[in-house]
């Protein structure tokens, strides 16, 4: 049975543990999706951590600077460099190799997300088994939402000069919104359109107002089923110039 | 096989108008011509999931490796070859010595030549009916595009079916099909012996 499976799956779980070996070597990614926020939060470890609404911040951090390099820049980088082309007549699925590349995010978000906690709890101030498993349950949306939410700039067409300008100064403006603390009308406009907002209003979200609450359900079903559209019809061409 | 009546625009440019290509099974089958002439557009339309040209294979029987694989991987050649080896497609196929030496290096440090030949063995691997080969030789010695040629005629041993591109004529046998793009709407196709006889090369 268990053999036959395998055999069902055996392409899928060939490309799926070799986007993690790859994911697991691109260490450089880990200065800033991990120890980043890690230097971060024992910088800010006088401040007020008496809730765990200000541990959200780095978990947005986390899962959004992740999803972005290890999903969006990967993927860019595979089809721009003709690789994503000659890797999908290899295993005969474009659509599995863009899974299993989200499957890759969920582990070494859930990974991250971990080992920032035990640091936050060995460090800084003790954080109980619930805050953990809360982490951990609410992260795979987080990692998923966070994945829908940049698919449309896989479709983007431009010089490849001002892509990278574009996408660079999203990351930046994201990380520096998020940083704003916004209310009113400007939170509910960040949190449809801003990653890092949205994922921080997700962890956040049974402290949200009703509005807050509808309006981040709503985004979420809507992006993701945006995603599962728009997915399966990435080009496996060149879109940068 | 075949395509024919074939017109492909980009913008208002003109590639292709009203095209004829016609390629033989289990044979190497070349497409010659000119940078720009439209080499790689043929090849993209025949692996095309939704391409209706008469009688090439569906997507799933194509290995196709594309003409620029510039992406950064840490993994070495071992683990590179070991992931191809566990497809379903995969081919019992020993491994050249060319590669035996450059097992433990990654791939993001080889040099262009063996990535290339490395490319060109991982597409070996898998068994397809069809193969296509954007400019396999491009930016190669001719030692190491012969090793590469020589690889693509085993596949013709076996009855499988190769077309590739190029603009150069070092590696095509007289008895070699091929389709020469002359302009947007004329291709001769024939072996390379008439095409060499009436294009005075």
């Amino acid at each position: 049975m268990g053999r036959g499976l395998y055999l069902l799956f055996e392409n899928d779980v060939a490309i799926f543990m070799i986007q993690l070996k790859i994911a697991l070597k691109e260490k450089f990614y880990f200065v800033y999706t991990l120890l980043l926020p890690i230097f971060m939060v024992f910088l800010n470890k006088n401040l007020n951590f008496q809730d765990d609404g200000s541990l959200y911040i780095y978990w947005s951090y986390i899962v959004v600077t992740t999803v972005f390099n290890g999903f969006l820049i990967n993927i860019i980088r595979l089809r721009e460099s003709g690789f994503f082309k000659t890797l999908i007549f290899l295993v005969e699925s474009k659509n599995m190799i863009l899974l299993s590349n989200i499957f890759v995010q969920l582990i070494i978000v859930q990974l991250e997300i971990l080992l920032f906690n035990i640091f936050v709890t060995l460090f800084i101030t003790h954080l109980s088994l619930i805050t953990f498993l809360y982490g951990f349950l609410t992260s795979f949306l987080a990692t998923l939402l966070s994945a829908a939410m940049m698919v449309v700039l896989l479709f983007v067409k431009m010089k490849q000069d001002s892509f990278n300008f574009l996408i660079g100064s999203l990351f930046v403006l994201g990380i520096a919104l998020l940083g704003l603390h916004p209310n009113g009308i400007l939170e509910y406009l960040l949190t449809i359109l801003n990653p890092f907002q949205m994922i921080y209003e997700l962890y956040i979200v049974h402290c949200s107002s009703s509005t807050l609450k509808f309006l981040i359900g709503s985004c979420t079903i809507l992006y993701l089923a945006i995603a599962g559209f728009l997915l399966p019809k990435i080009s496996i061409n060149r879109y940068l110039k | 096989m075949k395509i024919e009546n074939f017109s492909y625009y980009q913008k208002k440019h003109v590639i292709f108008h009203d095209a004829n290509f016609y390629f033989e099974d289990g044979k190497i089958n070349f497409i010659l011509g000119a940078k720009m002439s439209g080499k790689s557009i043929i090849l993209d339309q025949i692996a095309a999931e939704n391409s209706n040209f008469s009688g090439f294979p569906k997507a799933k029987e194509i290995a196709y490796l594309a003409q620029e694989n510039h992406f950064r991987i840490g993994l070495t050649v071992r683990e590179i070859i070991g992931f191809i080896r566990q497809l379903s497609s995969a081919r019992n196929l020993a491994l050249p010595s060319t590669l035996q030496r450059i097992l433990d290096i990654k791939y993001c440090d080889l040099v262009f030549s063996d990535r290339k030949i490395l490319l060109v063995y991982l597409n070996l691997l898998v068994d397809k009916q069809l193969y296509l080969f954007d400019e396999p030789e491009m930016g190669l010695s001719l030692t190491h595009s012969k090793i590469i040629f020589d690889w693509l005629r085993t596949l013709v041993a076996e009855d499988k079916t190769v077309i590739l591109t190029t603009n150069k004529l070092d590696n095509i046998l007289e008895t070699d099909n091929v389709n020469f793009i002359k302009n947007a709407e004329e291709i001769l196709a024939d072996n390379y012996l008439k095409i060499k006889s009436r294009m005075a090369f």
